[in-house]
């Protein structure tokens, strides 16, 4: 068969099989379109042969054609299989470039499965777990932290409220100051923070 | 619809070969349009020497290719060189004067180099037109990668309305082989080793 | 308050030719609005026109454009012909050009003449970049007169009763405009029309006629009793 040496596409023997049944429909389209025309003739001359007054010949037409359409339809059916045929095994070839296409889609999957396997994973996965964790917490922090104009307003009231009670009780403030100062010395940085938290979490039901 | 002459076609002069070379060139030149024109519209791809459409004479050229002699029944024979209106005809002598002026411009070609009595094939579009319509119709209609026969090709239902329907066999041959030539096409043949199926390739 | 058994079919026509008025009243205006729309901008079309008239007459592709917009909206393009907006030198001018065009056009199938009738019937038939003419004979003479600057090119001539444009240099003699005029009476004439007619002697028509042949004004057809020459004139006759 004709396969010359070029660079087109390839030829493949399903093609081959597939040529060989289309050429053998177009047999038979070209078989009924010739019987189509057959059909087509008798009956003018069946007409014809009417209007001639001659029925015998009219009537010997008319079961040519007759004869003709039944051939027709069994040529169409036969087309029509072969059609079918065509489109199933066509179809077949996609349904096989698509399982191919699967297979190759798995070892491509099973090869990376491969590299990564799961001690590499899991080592991994510990290195990082660190991280991730401090990551987590991280945000669950800042979850927690209101929205900037939230913070804002709180802030601009803690300084009301500082501003307020520093005018009011100076002395109590200084007290309030000096005790932990006398219980924590050791670690003088944290313990002036948590007074502000304190100081921060009492005003909030103030608003409500 | 049938096809519209030209006003020229029934000026008698335009019949008889021009002596004033000048004139002749122009002649020549409308001669070579109004071919064009007319194997366009009539979708006449082989002019035989007298004018009529050659389409339906080429079985003998090719014996073996009976099964296309159904294909070019309703041809008319109405020669494109006699214009019964005015009673005038090209003789064949000039004739195969503007024949050959069409082929040196490559807008025609002898069906057969050797023996000229087959007429010619007109190219009202150029082999390399025709293969890129081709291609680019089965492109977009996603047939590229599948098997076509030439039959369906030429009669298909699909390419009923293209302007390559109904081609002539060996026309379309040399387009295939264009094709095949720029790698876009593989050309199968059947037992009988006759050209009979053709694989397009993707864009 | 409802009201109940007939009665509310009663009311229920009514409201349904209440609707049915309503609704074409409702249509009626939509009609009317459209209409004025269309009206508006036609107007706007028109002003448009006569504002930047100027610009237009130079800038043939937004001629082309607004001529376009004016088919889409059913204003008549021809608002934009030559006879209303040019200057009437300007109007010669492209005048002259179109003719020179068609001219050059047909030389070499009519010979290089072209019969005043069929140029004003070619320029009259196109619209070129959004223009349209309308001429005459005394159009196509004071164009031809405008072109002679440009040399002798063109030229009007009157062989038998018709004007021609002729743009060959060569002149013709008394006996070649003879020749002309006969072959467009009746398409071609034959060396026995010329000696029957005009009484010449065969040697002096077969000259003449080559002259006219080597010139393209003539074509032979041989297919007749005897040779006929052919006025290139008549390619166009029988459409």
């Amino acid at each position: 068969m004709g396969n010359t040496a070029s660079s087109g596409p390839k030829i493949t023997p399903q093609d081959k099989a597939i040529l060989q049944l289309k050429l053998q429909r177009d047999k038979l389209h070209k078989v009924s379109v010739k019987i189509q025309t057959v059909i087509d003739r008798e009956t003018e001359i069946a007409k014809q042969c009417v209007k001639q007054n001659n029925r015998r010949k009219a009537l010997l037409a008319l079961r040519k054609k007759k004869y003709q359409q039944n051939l027709l339809s069994t040529v169409e059916k036969q087309a029509e299989t072969l059609e079918e045929l065509i489109n199933t095994i066509e179809f077949k070839l996609i349904e096989k470039d698509f399982v191919y296409g699967l297979e190759q889609g798995n070892q491509v999957l099973k090869q990376l499965n491969k590299e990564m396997s799961i001690e590499k994973v899991d080592k991994i996965l510990d290195d990082s777990e660190e991280g991730i964790r401090y990551q987590e917490e991280l945000s669950n922090r800042l979850g927690e932290l209101m929205s900037k104009s939230l913070e804002d307003e709180v802030d601009l009231e803690l300084e009301e409220l500082e501003k307020q009670e520093r005018a009011k009780e100076a002395p109590q403030k200084d007290v309030a100051a000096q005790l932990p100062e006398v219980v924590n010395k050791p670690l003088p940085d944290i313990k002036m923070e948590q007074p502000e938290e304190r100081e921060e979490e009492q005003p909030a039901p103030l608003p409500a | 619809m049938s096809f519209k002459f030209p006003s020229i076609y029934d000026f008698p002069p335009f019949f008889t070969k021009q002596v004033h070379s000048q004139t002749l060139e122009t002649q020549k030149s409308h001669w070579i349009q109004l071919i064009l024109d007319y194997c366009r519209f009539n979708k006449i791809w082989i002019l035989s020497l007298n004018g009529e459409s050659g389409d339906s004479t080429l079985d003998h050229v090719d014996p073996e290719d009976e099964d296309d002699d159904d294909d070019y029944a309703e041809v008319t024979k109405q020669s494109l060189f006699t214009n019964n209106k005015i009673d005038r005809s090209l003789k064949s002598d000039f004739i195969m004067e503007i024949y050959n002026e069409m082929i040196s411009k490559e807008k025609a070609e002898w069906v057969n180099p050797k023996n000229h009595k087959h007429g010619i094939i007109v190219y009202w579009h150029t082999l390399e037109e025709w293969a890129n319509i081709i291609f680019e119709w089965i492109d977009i209609t996603g047939q590229s990668n599948t098997v076509l026969t030439l039959y369906e090709l030429r009669k298909g239902d699909l390419a009923k309305t293209q302007e390559f329907y109904g081609m002539n066999p060996t026309v379309l041959i040399k387009v295939l082989n264009v094709l095949v030539k720029t790698d876009r096409a593989q050309i199968m043949k059947d037992d009988n080793g006759k050209i009979a199926g053709v694989k397009f390739s993707d864009k | 308050m409802s009201r109940k058994g007939l009665a509310s079919f009663d009311r229920n026509a009514d409201q349904q030719t209440k609707f049915q008025d309503l609704g074409q009243a409702m249509l009626r205006q939509r009609e009317e609005q459209l209409r004025t729309q269309l009206q508006v901008f036609q107007n706007a079309l028109v002003n448009f026109k006569q504002e930047h008239k100027k610009e237009m007459m130079k800038n043939p592709h937004l001629r082309a454009q607004f001529s376009q917009i004016c088919e889409s909206f059913g204003v008549d393009p021809l608002y934009m012909t030559a006879e209303d907006d040019l200057d009437p030198e300007e109007r010669n001018n492209r005048l002259a050009i179109r003719i020179y065009e068609i001219c050059q056009a047909t030389r070499d199938l009519y010979g290089g003449i072209i019969s005043v009738d069929e140029v004003i019937q070619l320029v009259t038939s196109t619209i070129q970049d959004g223009w349209q003419f309308k001429m005459n004979h005394h159009d196509v003479h004071v164009a031809v007169e405008s072109l002679k600057v440009l040399g002798n090119e063109l030229e009007l001539v009157k062989i038998g009763s018709k004007m021609y444009i002729k743009s060959v240099l060569q002149e013709f003699n008394a006996d070649q405009s003879q020749i002309l005029t006969a072959a467009d009476n009746i398409g071609y004439v034959t060396v026995s029309i010329l000696r029957d007619n005009f009484h010449w002697k065969t040697a002096r028509c077969k000259s003449n006629l080559d002259d006219l042949l080597s010139i393209g004004l003539l074509w032979i057809d041989d297919q007749a009793d005897e040779r006929c020459y052919w006025s290139t004139t008549w390619i166009n006759k029988s459409h």
